[in-house]
C-alpha cells in the first residue's frame, strides 16, 4: 500500500514554545491511523498543518503524493475534516450548512442528495432546522456529514466522539470502519478516548509534548506477550516480599495500595498464579492490564 | 468564484443583525421627513437667517422641496452611515473565526485570496445596497412628499442654487461618489476583521476611528487644517458635496457646472488609494495568518 500522509521533520513553533517537534510520520492507504496525546501535546497543531491552517516552522507534508505547500487545492479537494469541534453556522438550518460546504468544494447537490447524506447521520428529520436548536451529538453528527459530503479519500477527524452519546459514539465508531474497510477510506482520527482508539485504529502515533514517543502497528504496540497484571492481595507488602524471595521477584513494576502491579509474560501467569497459591497469600483478585490506556499513561507519565 | 461569492451573500442576508443597518436607516430618514414635513418653515427660516434678507420674498414651500429634504438627510446622515458598514464588513473575517467557521472555510479547496476577495465583495455589494437603500428612501421618497423644486445648498456666506433640471446628475454623481468613501470604511473595517477573532474588536475600532477622525475633520483649528486634516479619509468623504457647489457669474448659477470638479478628483483618488492600502495589508496578513480559531 501507497502512503498517503508523509510527514518529515514537522515542526511548529509559535515564538518561544515548540507546539509540534521534529515530527516524522507515514500513514498508508486504507488505514485507521489513531493519533493520540494529552491535552497541549501538539495534536491539533498538528492537524491544522496537514490542513493547511497553520505554517509550519520547518518541515514538509506530502499528501497523495503531493508537496502541500505547492499543491494545496488538489490537495484540499481530495480531503475532508472535523477540526476540534464542528462549529457550523448556527443561524442556517443543517441541510442549508451542507449544501454551502458541498458548493465550497464545487459540489451541486439537490434537496434529495442532501437529504441522503443527512439520513446517514440520522439527521434528516431535522434538516430544515436551525443548527442553534441542535444539541452538540447533533452538531457533530452534521460535522461528520459535512466533512464526508465531497465523497473525500482522507478523512481528519479531531476528536470526532466529543460530545456524543453512547449510542453516537458507537455510530460513529462503526462509520469509521464503513468508511476505511468497505468504502477503502484513510483516516487519520485523534482522540482521548483510548478505549475507542483501541477499537478503531489499525496504527497508533503518539505524541507528547510536541514530540513522537511511540508509533506502530496497534498489535505491535500493545504487545499482547508481554502482560500487565494488577494483583489485589490482603497484604501487598507481605506478597511483594514473599515474591521478591522467588524468581518472580524481578517481575514486579511497583505496588500501589492494596494493588501490586507485575509485567510478565502470558505465559507464565498460570505459574505465577500456582506459586502464590503455594506462598499461601490471601489474593482477592488478579487482572490483565493490556489496555491502550495503560500503555498511553505508562508513556506520557514518564 | 461566482459560487463562492452567492454563498457569502447568502451568508449576510440570513444574519439578522444584516437588517438592522437598513431598518436604522429607514427609521432615521422618515424622522427627518416627518420633522422638516411639520416643521420644515422654522428649519428653513433658521437655515435662512445667517443670508440677509435676499430670500425673504421666496415661498417657504419652493425651498423645502424633495431635493432640499434628500442634501439636508445626506449631510446628516452619510457621516453616521459608515457605522452600518462597519457592523457587516467588521465581521467579515473575525465573525467566521469567533463562530469556528474559519477553520473549516480555510480548509477546503479555495485559495486564501479568493476567499478574501468574495468575502470583500460580499460587504461591498452590502454597502451598495444600503446605499441605493439610502438613496431611494432620502432621494426618491422625498420627491414623493416634498415634490421638487431648484436647490438651493447653504454654504459659509453664501447660497448656491440650482435649477430643478440641474439637480438629478449631481444626485447620481454625489452617491457614486459617496460609494467610494463607503467602500474605503468597508475596507478599514475588513482589514482590521482579518487582524481580529472577534468581531466586536474590528466594528468599535472602526467606529471609534472614524469618530475621532469626523470630530478632527470638523475642528475649525487652523493648525489642523494643513497638518492632519488633508491625510484623514474622513476629510475627503466630504467631497460628495463638492456636486453641488457651482460656478456663478455675475451672482447668477451656471447650469451644469462644478466648482472645483479636481478637489473631487483627487479626494475620490485618496480615498480609492487608501482602500486600496487597507486592503493591501488585510490579504497580505491573511495570507500569513495562523489559523488558531
Amino acid at each position: 500500500m501507497s502512503s498517503i500522509i508523509d510527514v518529515r521533520g514537522l515542526t511548529k513553533s509559535f515564538n518561544e514554545i515548540i507546539a509540534v517537534d521534529d515530527l516524522t510520520f507515514m500513514i498508508k492507504e486504507k488505514e485507521v491511523y489513531g493519533f493520540l496525546g494529552q491535552n497541549g501535546a501538539g495534536k491539533s497543531t498538528t492537524i491544522r498543518m496537514l490542513l493547511s491552517l497553520i505554517r509550519p516552522t520547518t518541515g514538509t507534508i506530502r499528501i497523495f503524493g503531493l508537496d502541500l505547500s505547492s499543491h494545496r487545492k488538489e490537495i484540499l479537494k481530495r480531503i475532508g475534516a472535523i477540526i476540534e469541534k464542528p462549529d457550523l453556522y448556527k443561524y442556517l438550518s443543517a441541510i442549508e450548512n451542507l449544501n454551502l460546504f458541498a458548493a465550497m468544494s464545487g459540489l451541486k447537490l439537490n434537496r434529495k442528495q442532501l437529504m441522503e447524506k443527512l439520513e446517514k447521520v440520522g439527521l434528516a428529520e431535522r434538516a430544515d432546522s436551525k443548527i442553534k436548536t441542535y444539541s452538540q451529538g447533533m452538531k457533530q453528527r452534521l460535522g461528520i456529514a459535512v466533512s464526508l459530503v465531497h465523497d473525500p479519500d482522507l478523512i481528519i477527524l479531531d476528536e470526532p466522539m466529543n460530545g456524543l452519546d453512547p449510542q453516537g459514539i458507537a455510530d460513529v465508531r462503526n462509520l469509521i470502519n464503513h468508511l476505511s474497510k468497505d468504502l477503502g477510506k484513510t483516516v487519520f482520527i485523534s482522540s482521548h478516548l483510548l478505549s475507542e482508539m483501541e477499537q478503531v485504529a489499525d496504527s497508533l502515533l503518539i505524541i507528547h509534548k510536541g514530540k513522537k514517543i511511540a508509533e506502530g502497528r496497534m498489535q505491535e504496540l500493545l504487545n499482547p506477550e508481554q502482560t500487565r497484571i494488577e494483583i489485589e492481595a490482603k497484604s501487598v507488602k507481605e506478597l511483594e516480599q514473599q515474591l521478591k524471595q522467588t524468581k518472580w521477584g524481578n517481575k514486579i513494576v511497583s505496588t500501589n495500595g492494596h494493588i501490586l502491579i507485575m509485567q510478565l509474560e502470558k505465559e507464565e501467569i498460570p505459574l505465577l498464579i500456582q506459586q502464590m497459591g503455594e506462598l499461601g497469600s490471601a489474593i482477592y483478585s488478579i487482572q490483565k492490564k493490556n489496555s491502550l490506556e495503560d500503555y498511553f499513561l505508562s508513556l506520557t507519565a514518564k | 468564484m461566482m459560487s463562492l461569492l452567492r454563498i457569502e451573500i447568502f451568508k449576510i442576508f440570513r444574519k439578522p443583525r444584516t437588517y438592522i443597518a437598513f431598518a436604522v436607516i429607514a427609521l432615521i430618514i422618515i424622522l427627518i421627513q416627518v420633522a422638516l414635513k411639520f416643521g420644515g418653515e422654522e428649519y428653513v427660516g433658521l437655515m435662512l437667517s445667517g443670508m440677509g434678507n435676499s430670500f425673504e420674498d421666496i415661498p417657504t414651500k419652493n425651498i423645502l422641496n424633495g431635493y432640499l429634504v434628500c442634501f439636508i438627510i445626506l449631510n446628516l446622515l452619510l457621516i453616521h452611515v459608515p457605522i452600518l458598514v462597519a457592523l457587516v464588513a467588521g465581521d467579515a473575517v473575525a465573525g467566521e473565526a469567533n463562530m469556528g467557521t474559519l477553520r473549516l472555510l480555510a480548509s477546503k479547496p479555495v485559495s486564501r485570496v479568493q476567499l478574501l476577495i468574495v468575502k470583500f465583495t460580499a460587504s461591498f455589494f452590502y454597502t451598495m445596497l444600503l446605499l441605493i437603500w439610502m438613496a431611494l428612501l432620502a432621494l426618491f421618497l422625498s420627491i414623493v412628499l416634498f415634490g421638487v423644486n431648484w436647490l438651493g445648498v447653504p454654504r459659509e456666506l453664501q447660497f448656491n442654487i440650482m435649477e430643478a433640471d440641474d439637480v438629478m446628475w449631481r444626485y447620481g454623481l454625489a452617491f457614486c461618489f459617496a460609494a467610494i468613501g463607503l467602500t474605503c470604511v468597508a475596507a478599514l473595517a475588513f482589514m482590521l476583521s482579518v487582524f481580529s477573532d472577534n468581531s466586536i474588536g474590528p466594528i468599535v475600532i472602526t467606529v471609534c476611528v472614524i469618530i475621532v477622525f469626523t470630530i478632527l475633520t470638523q475642528m475649525q483649528i487652523p493648525f489642523y487644517d494643513e497638518t492632519i486634516k488633508p491625510y484623514l479619509f474622513t476629510t475627503h468623504m466630504l467631497g460628495w458635496k463638492g456636486f453641488f457647489y457651482v460656478k456663478g457669474v455675475d451672482g447668477e448659477t451656471v447650469k451644469g457646472s462644478i466648482e472645483n470638479l479636481p478637489a473631487i478628483i483627487k479626494s475620490a483618488a485618496i480615498l480609492v488609494g487608501y482602500t486600496a492600502v487597507f486592503l493591501g495589508i488585510g490579504f497580505w496578513y491573511f495570507n500569513r495568518k495562523n489559523i488558531l480559531s
